[in-house]
């Protein structure tokens, strides 16, 4: 490789290091790396700003900026307090019923909105309904934030690094459905299962307090029915807009942007409330991934990367898939898995160049995928949504150790892998 | 108008003191605040405050969950003061070190009074001449003399 290129590398490296280790805000690690390797020359404003191959991915901007003001939208009409809540008195508060269906709701809004939206809007209700039903929040807590992070994985909108992988395999919402849901569905229902005996020991609750819940009035939940029905028809029709992608040729994003667009004229609400809800952080934090992640394509950094990769498989399909499958999941169980997933997407897309074999059905893609989405569930610092349930917790008096969250979280992530692996060899090798 | 002329007599009380019982004293005399003396210095605690003790932190960061909690269990809040005690109520208070103390002197001016309540952010201060608690001006004569 030539100095500019391992340079080039060593400003990731840097900015990867300031990232995992939290010595610098995530933002200005990655704002602050990409303003070096373009202040450098390393890459120019027309690669940064309007190269597909090298650039920012707009498309990717645009949809999580188009599904940040929708969930804005449909989190204030109290729809999720109303699920949480009708579900836990359709389990009439056993403590396992209510588990389930917590799971249950969390893993299905996470499909649709990101982890971190949803387990902030379910942790809150949790603690309501365990403070009823006298039970222990912690393992409904901690089950929420991994049901999150398996439910998210089901689709192309449910966690960041699937969207990120879309845009650069051209994946439709579809493939998402036909390759990831079918795994996700099975990996949740042996969570479930794996559930009861991993929180046996808080789900003896006294059956006498199911009263106190079923006195909970959750309708009441609902703030504003006019503005959940017409949220509800523009989410539908987005989630159609996506389905008919290949059909209509519209991209996500614009179908996104456009059904934001319609909610923010329907909604009583004002915009600038609601753009108060926009994750800009996020946002500004992929832009500067994309820059950087951008300069060691346009050195050629990652392809000698997958090159090494494809020395140590042999370029077989087996071999890679186990490789990208499992490292990825032990890569994210520790650092952030955007940052991964946006730097591994040129790798993978190199290393399917190199052997199409790879590339059949979508295989060493949808591998990442699963690595990337499921191995956060091992450690607290794993997934976005783990660090907000701890904080949740933590502001209610409640202490989710590090050791605490590895008892829970382990299992998870073990079983999560050892049911991707035979699913990935099965339909890719 | 001197603090001493505004002040009306206001029960004080301890830190070690049961919340409940603080809380009745302070409902009782009508009061918007609790006036606790440490033995040292006068705190404030706003009666709106005590809510922070009284309410589940997952309500009051979520003030729509407050909608579906049915009125026959709304006395399970007073049950999260069980135990407490005032120490309790000024901790979850958390107040700034940097403001002042909410304390007059008896010789204090109706304006100076007025500064000490607004940057203290209480609604009641505690008067005290020559050492000695003589009584509270709350938010409410204050802005009566005011107006005048």
């Amino acid at each position: 490789m030539t100095a500019i290129a391992w340079l080039a590398v060593a400003i990731f490296a840097g900015v990867y290091v300031l990232i995992a280790t939290e010595r610098v805000h995530r933002v200005a690690a990655a704002l602050g790396g990409a303003a070096l390797v373009m202040g450098l020359g390393i890459v120019k404003s027309e690669d940064a700003f309007y190269s597909h191959e090298t650039g920012i991915d707009w498309n990717v901007i645009f949809l999580l900026l188009g599904m940040m003001l929708v969930v804005g939208v449909i989190r204030r009409t109290g729809v999720f307090e109303y699920l949480a809540i009708r579900s836990a008195k359709l389990a009439q508060g056993r403590p396992f019923g209510v588990l389930v269906l917590l799971i249950l709701v969390t893993a299905g809004a996470s499909a649709l909105l990101d982890n971190v939206t949803t387990v902030l809007l379910v942790a809150p209700v949790t603690l309501l309904l365990c403070d009823r039903l006298g039970l222990q929040p912690i393992p409904f807590l901690m089950a929420e934030a991994l049901a999150s992070n398996i439910g998210g994985a089901a689709t192309l909108v449910g966690d960041p690094p699937n969207i990120i992988i879309a845009s650069r395999a051209d994946l439709s919402f579809v493939d998402f459905l036909v390759h990831m849901l079918p795994i996700v569905l099975i990996i949740l229902a042996v969570f479930i299962v794996m559930a009861r005996w991993l929180f046996r020991d808080a789900l003896h609750g006294d059956p006498t307090r199911a009263k106190s819940l079923m006195a909970l009035d959750e309708r009441e939940a609902i703030t504003d029915r006019p503005l959940l029905l017409r949220s509800s028809i523009v989410l539908a029709a987005i989630l159609l807009g996506f389905l008919l992608q290949r059909q209509t040729g519209v991209a996500l994003s614009v179908v996104a942007l456009v059904g934001a667009g319609l909610l923010l004229l329907l909604s009583p609400l004002h915009a600038s409330d609601l753009v108060e809800d926009i994750e800009w952080e996020t946002l500004l934090f992929f832009i500067g991934l994309f820059i950087l992640v951008g300069a060691l394509v346009h050195v050629g950094a990652l392809d000698r990367l997958a090159e090494a990769l494809a020395g140590v498989t042999g370029g077989a399909v087996v071999p890679t898939l186990l490789v990208i499958l499992m490292g990825s999941a032990v890569v994210s169980a520790v650092v952030d898995n955007i940052p991964y997933v946006t730097a591994m997407s040129p790798v993978v897309a190199s290393l399917i160049a190199s052997n199409p074999e790879l590339g059949r059905d979508g295989g060493l893609w949808w591998a990442l995928a699963l690595g990337a989405d499921l191995g956060g569930n091992a450690t607290l610092v794993g997934a976005s949504a783990n660090v907000v349930i701890v904080g949740v917790a933590a502001r209610n008096g409640l202490h989710i150790t590090f050791r605490t969250w590895l008892r829970y979280g382990i299992p998870t992530a073990v079983m999560s892998l050892a049911i991707s692996v035979p699913y990935v060899l099965w339909r890719y090798a | 108008m001197r603090a001493r002329q505004l002040a009306q007599i206001a029960p004080v009380v301890s830190p070690g003191d049961g919340a409940i019982d603080a809380l009745r004293v302070l409902t009782s005399a009508g009061l918007p605040g609790l006036v606790v003396n440490d033995g040292e210095s006068f705190m404030v605690v706003p009666a709106s405050q005590v809510l922070r003790v009284a309410l589940p932190r997952y309500i009051i960061e979520n003030p729509s969950l407050g909608r579906v909690w049915d009125e026959a269990s709304a006395d399970e809040i007073s049950s999260h003061l069980q135990g407490k005690r005032v120490s309790d109520l000024v901790r979850a208070l958390g107040r700034d070190e940097g403001l002042p103390e909410p304390a007059v002197d008896g010789d204090a001016t109706v304006v100076e009074v007025a500064a000490v309540m607004a940057a203290a952010h209480v609604p009641l201060v505690a008067v005290v001449e020559d050492g000695r608690y003589i009584g509270v001006i709350t938010v409410n004569r204050l802005v009566g003399c005011l107006l005048g």
